[in-house]
């Protein structure tokens, strides 16, 4: 499994503690892989939960109108640039 | 109020008015008229039409065209390719339309798009041939495979204008939905009441918090907000500046009355929830922080057939419908929720509702989500029921260990199977068969 980024780290840690995935370890998680259907299986409400604390620890507001807004879930990489470049805290 | 032309596309139909809202601008009900009249021209020849369109108007426009040309629409409970091919193998004949690519190759499938302006004629309200199966709605099934709701029309815009009067929504009235308009609640609140009233939709299906400020910002008041509770705690967590919220409208889960509370307070508004099934459509609603009392839609008469049971009829439906779930009838327009009615089971002998064992199960500290079911659904006296559950920090024995304390020893699930989370569909509902297909699987590893 490829090593994760600092932020892939903390966004990584991030989704298990908002989503509940106990059990489950930031190592387990490929920064590659999808995070809904197939990957780790995650849903729309869980969409919904994974904005919301996006928003609150980084400060970025996520919306169907920003362009591509599936690729921003694509997964925990792309989530990571997202988050990268529209940071304010 | 008259009697409307319910019979016509749209019975409420005055010139000028809009009829949706699209990235803050209104479309025309003249322009919207001249679309459908066009679509069903080309609409290509069907038995029946699946309507998956996911933007609200072009799901409008192709249910009405479908309606113009008397051809039966099917309105899948969800989108999964399986089950839209399982119904599609049910209507042999039937098309998929949709406003994007085709998403199973194997079904026949025509595009829906908003045609060129240059094209359009003026099209006057058609009148419909009112057939008994209109509309078809199906429900998720209990036993797994979906189950049809047939539906007329006239009786929608009756239900429709009943629905408009008890909320107040009339011809100024702008809607901003966050459920799916295949959904029998989204359906009637954001699609047929502007058709039956002369309301206007928001033609988008607002997801994130920011989509919902956005759709609510880009149209005029007063405003509708339909919705559900997963909805709205994001919204309230969002942090966001939002504009005026005339009324909200929850409906597909049970509201947290301190959730409702905090709602009103925080969008200076009234949060009403709805009452009814696929089967039925909405027949009731209250204002959730107001207590525990449902009222009935006007014309909506009910029947306790015995403790379990009831059934209502109303000129809106066409005979009697049994309901789900456990009421207690007040007088002859309030009534109080019990629980489901299909919830009660008998193990060993002894009888429990399976809403009761629920709330037991969710209350003990640790557990997050959790549901018990009985494992098999055709089974009418199954020997145990199976737990399916999200729990930080409790280990099995110590689950069992709390439960006992507090149920019958017969009614402790056996298997209990810890998930991460628990399977929910578009609606943020759980859908049973999907608990069941879960319990299954689980035991098909272990064998």
């Amino acid at each position: 499994m490829e090593t994760l980024a600092p932020l892939e780290q903390e966004v990584a840690q991030l989704i298990i503690e908002t989503l509940h995935l106990d059990g489950m370890q930031v190592s387990e998680i490929s920064p590659t892989a999808p995070l809904f259907g197939d990957g780790l299986g995650l849903d729309s409400i869980d969409a919904l939960e994974l904005s919301l604390a996006v928003t609150q620890t980084y400060g970025v507001t996520i919306s169907s109108q920003d362009p591509n807004v599936r690729s921003i879930f694509a997964s925990l990489r792309d989530l990571c640039a997202h988050i990268a470049a529209n940071r304010t805290h | 109020m008259g009697d409307p032309r319910v019979n016509a596309l749209m019975p409420a139909h005055r010139r000028g008015g809009p009829i949706a809202w699209r990235e803050g601008r209104t479309i025309s009900r003249e322009t919207f008229l001249s679309q459908v009249a066009l679509i069903a021209e080309r609409l290509p020849p069907a038995t029946h039409l699946i309507n998956l369109c996911e933007d609200r108007y072009r799901f409008m426009l192709s249910l009405c065209a479908a309606l113009v040309r008397d051809i039966p629409t099917l309105l899948p409970p969800n989108r999964l390719d399986a089950t839209v091919r399982g119904i599609a193998e049910r209507y042999p004949g039937c098309v998929t339309l949709s406003d994007g690519e085709a998403t199973d190759p194997s079904l026949p499938h025509h595009n829906i798009h908003e045609p060129d302006p240059a094209d359009l004629k003026p099209a006057r309200v058609p009148d419909l041939s009112d057939r008994a199966d209109a509309i078809i709605a199906f429900t998720s099934g209990s036993t797994g495979t979906p189950q049809p709701h047939a539906k007329r029309w006239s009786d929608q815009m009756r239900c429709s204008l009943r629905a408009a009067e008890r909320f107040g929504i009339g011809p100024e009235t702008n809607i901003v939905a966050t459920v799916p308009p295949q959904h029998m609640y989204g359906l009637e609140l954001s699609v047929f009441i502007p058709l039956a009233t002369g309301a206007s939709a928001h033609a988008g299906r607002p997801f994130f918090p920011e989509d919902v400020r956005r759709a609510l910002a880009e149209t005029r008041r007063p405003r509708i907000l339909v919705t559900t509770p997963v909805h709205l705690r994001a919204c309230l967590k969002a942090g966001l500046k939002w504009p005026e919220i005339d009324r909200v409208i929850s409906a597909t889960a049970p509201l947290d009355t301190d959730l409702a509370r905090s709602v009103e307070s925080t969008f200076s508004t009234q949060v009403n929830e709805i009452y009814g099934c696929t089967e039925a459509g909405s027949i009731a609603s209250r204002r959730t922080v107001a207590g525990p009392i449902w009222q009935w839609y006007d014309g909506v008469r009910a029947t306790q057939l015995d403790a379990e049971r009831t059934q209502v009829e109303a000129d809106f439906l066409p005979g009697s419908i049994p309901l789900n779930d456990r009421l207690e009838l007040i007088d002859e327009t309030h009534f109080r929720l019990l629980g489901r009615g299909s919830d009660m089971v008998n193990i060993g002998g002894k009888r429990a509702s399976l809403a009761d064992l629920n709330r037991t199960l969710n209350a003990i500290p640790g557990v997050r989500e959790g549901v018990i079911l009985v494992p098999d659904d055709r089974d009418p006296s199954p020997s145990r029921l199976a737990a399916i559950l999200v729990a930080h920090g409790l280990d099995r024995a110590e689950l069992i260990a709390r439960l006992r304390e507090q149920i019958d020893p017969v009614f402790i699930p056996r298997p209990i199977l810890f998930v991460d989370a628990l399977p929910r569909n578009e609606v943020g509902k759980t859908p049973h068969q999907w608990l069941l297909a879960l319990l299954k699987s689980e035991e098909g590893r272990k064998t």
